[in-house]
């Protein structure tokens, strides 16, 4: 119990270090899988193939993989990152193509008709977009872009493996310590536990507030 | 030539013209020589079984869908093709859907004022107190804030028309609006076009509503396989069809 008091400060530094990976990684996610989305739906062949090479280029490899090349790969050719930023990005690119399929799939889910009625009314195409298409869309697309943020949040464990002292990685850490790997890696998981049922509460929380009727 | 010239003008006073309007899906032909005229303040309803083509022709006529050849002039000018200029002609056009397809996430003034507040027709006071006259002309007054999820499909296909009114259109294009409706509230929305109609509003409605259509119609329009087969005075079509496919179709549908 006294190994867990003088270990707490150092799990609770690890669990800080998981969010600042996890939340700027998400929200890189979340611009380039946004961006990629519209590329794909957007019927400009080379847009679409740009994005269509990314989901299926980045999404298709191990995220380890990925960032063991940006950790290890890009100063063999003469880029230097931070540690944490290289991390932050491998993750961010491949929670991107995540964000993306349930982006797309949710402009794709929107009703035609919804949208031809916009263009009847004599919207112009950016009103269409902005006004209608976006908002209803956004809507569809908050359960599985929660998903996508839990996800990083678990993801971002891998961090542990290129040297980064996230909430796993302080986890083990303390159990070299403590050899108590239960009681370890129990507390390691609490936390996760914790954010997941945040970012759940959050998730529920706003499709209440945006539902349509009411 | 001059022939073809004087014989491709647009006639006087007509809001919509179409003209040899052709259109294929792939190699399905959908609309084969349409030639449909539509004057101020007229009422046509469009007939004819199902695929013939119909939604087609009023898909076209505000160029959701584009067209293979033949023209669509708008006031004796050739509809725009695309962007601005198109957005403006479809402002003047307005569309009821057999779905009504009001926006979702807006409450039914919202849904109303959208279009003429983003086309700077009105500024947002204006469209409201707009959007509230028109939604007390259909009987909606109580429900203005109310979304469309909490709406009947008889007072959504309302709040679809005022928001086809909202933008003083030329001409309202309703594609079967109340084929969607159970029974009891296709009533309250043929009141609703029947009295557009008596207004003087332009109105192309394509229906099954033969109450409607004797009622209302300046002209009847009877389509089969993407062609205009039959046109003539209600009086006349429904006494006296003279093609033997409209003899057919209204033999099915009166006895239904
Ligand atoms: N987007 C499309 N792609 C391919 N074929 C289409 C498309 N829209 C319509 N069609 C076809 O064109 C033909 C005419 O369709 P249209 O919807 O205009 O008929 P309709 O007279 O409105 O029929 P209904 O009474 O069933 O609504 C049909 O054969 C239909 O299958
Ligand atoms: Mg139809």
């Amino acid at each position: 119990m006294d190994d867990l008091l003088k270990a707490l400060p150092g799990l609770l530094e690890g669990l800080g270090v998981t969010l600042y990976l996890s939340i700027p990684a998400f929200l890189l996610a979340m611009v380039l899988g946004s961006m990629m989305a519209i590329f794909r739906v957007s019927r400009v062949r080379s847009l679409e193939v740009l994005g269509t090479l990314y989901v299926e280029g980045v999404r298709n490899s191990p995220l380890l993989l990925i960032l063991l090349l940006l950790v290890f790969g890009l100063p063999d050719v003469g880029i230097l990152l931070p540690l944490e930023l290289a991390v932050i990005i491998g993750l961010g690119l491949y929670s991107g193509t995540f964000v993306c399929e349930a982006v797309r799939s949710g402009i794709n889910g929107v009703d035609v008709g919804m949208v031809e009625a916009a263009r009847a009314s004599g919207l112009t195409t950016r009103h269409v977009i902005s006004e209608v298409l976006l908002p209803v869309a956004l809507r569809t697309m908050i359960p599985p872009l929660a998903t996508v943020f839990i996800t990083t949040v678990l993801s971002s464990a891998l961090a542990a493996a290129v040297g980064v002292t996230e909430l796993t990685g302080a986890t083990r850490v303390y159990n070299l310590v403590a050899a108590q790997p239960f009681v370890a890696f129990g507390i390691a998981a609490a936390g996760y536990l914790l954010i997941n049922l945040l970012i759940g509460w959050a998730s529920a929380k706003s499709e209440r507030l945006l539902r349509f009727n009411q | 030539m001059m022939t073809n010239m004087s014989e491709r003008s647009p006639s006087q006073g007509a809001v919509i013209e179409l003209k040899d309007v052709e259109k294929s899906f792939g190699a399905t032909k959908v609309l084969t020589g349409v030639n449909l005229s539509i004057a101020k303040g007229e009422t046509v309803v469009i007939l004819g079984p199902s695929g013939s083509g119909k939604s087609t022709l009023l898909r076209t006529t505000n160029r959701l869908e584009p067209i293979d050849s033949g023209e669509i002039w708008y006031h004796g000018k050739p509809i725009p093709r695309e962007g601005r200029e198109l957005a403006a002609y479809r402002a003047e056009v307005g569309m009821v859907f057999q779905q009504f397809n009001l926006y979702p996430h807006k409450t039914a003034v919202q849904n109303i004022t959208l279009a003429p507040v983003k086309r700077g027709k009105q500024k947002p006071e204006e469209a409201r107190a707009r959007a509230l006259r028109l939604l007390a002309d259909v009987n909606l007054s109580e429900h203005a804030n109310k979304r469309p999820g909490a709406l009947s499909g008889g007072q959504q296909q309302r709040v679809a028309i005022a928001r086809a009114m909202a933008m003083d259109p030329e001409v309202i294009l309703f594609d079967e609006p109340t084929s969607a409706l159970d029974p009891e509230m296709i009533q309250e929305v043929v009141h609703v076009m029947k009295r557009l109609s008596a207004d003087g509003m332009t109105m192309a409605v394509v229906t099954h509503e033969i109450g409607f259509a004797r009622e209302s119609a300046d002209r009847i329009v009877f389509m089969d396989e993407g062609r205009i087969i039959e046109e003539s005075d209600p009086e006349s079509f429904f006494t006296n069809p003279r093609t033997e496919r409209a003899q057919e179709f209204l033999g099915k549908i009166l006895n239904h």
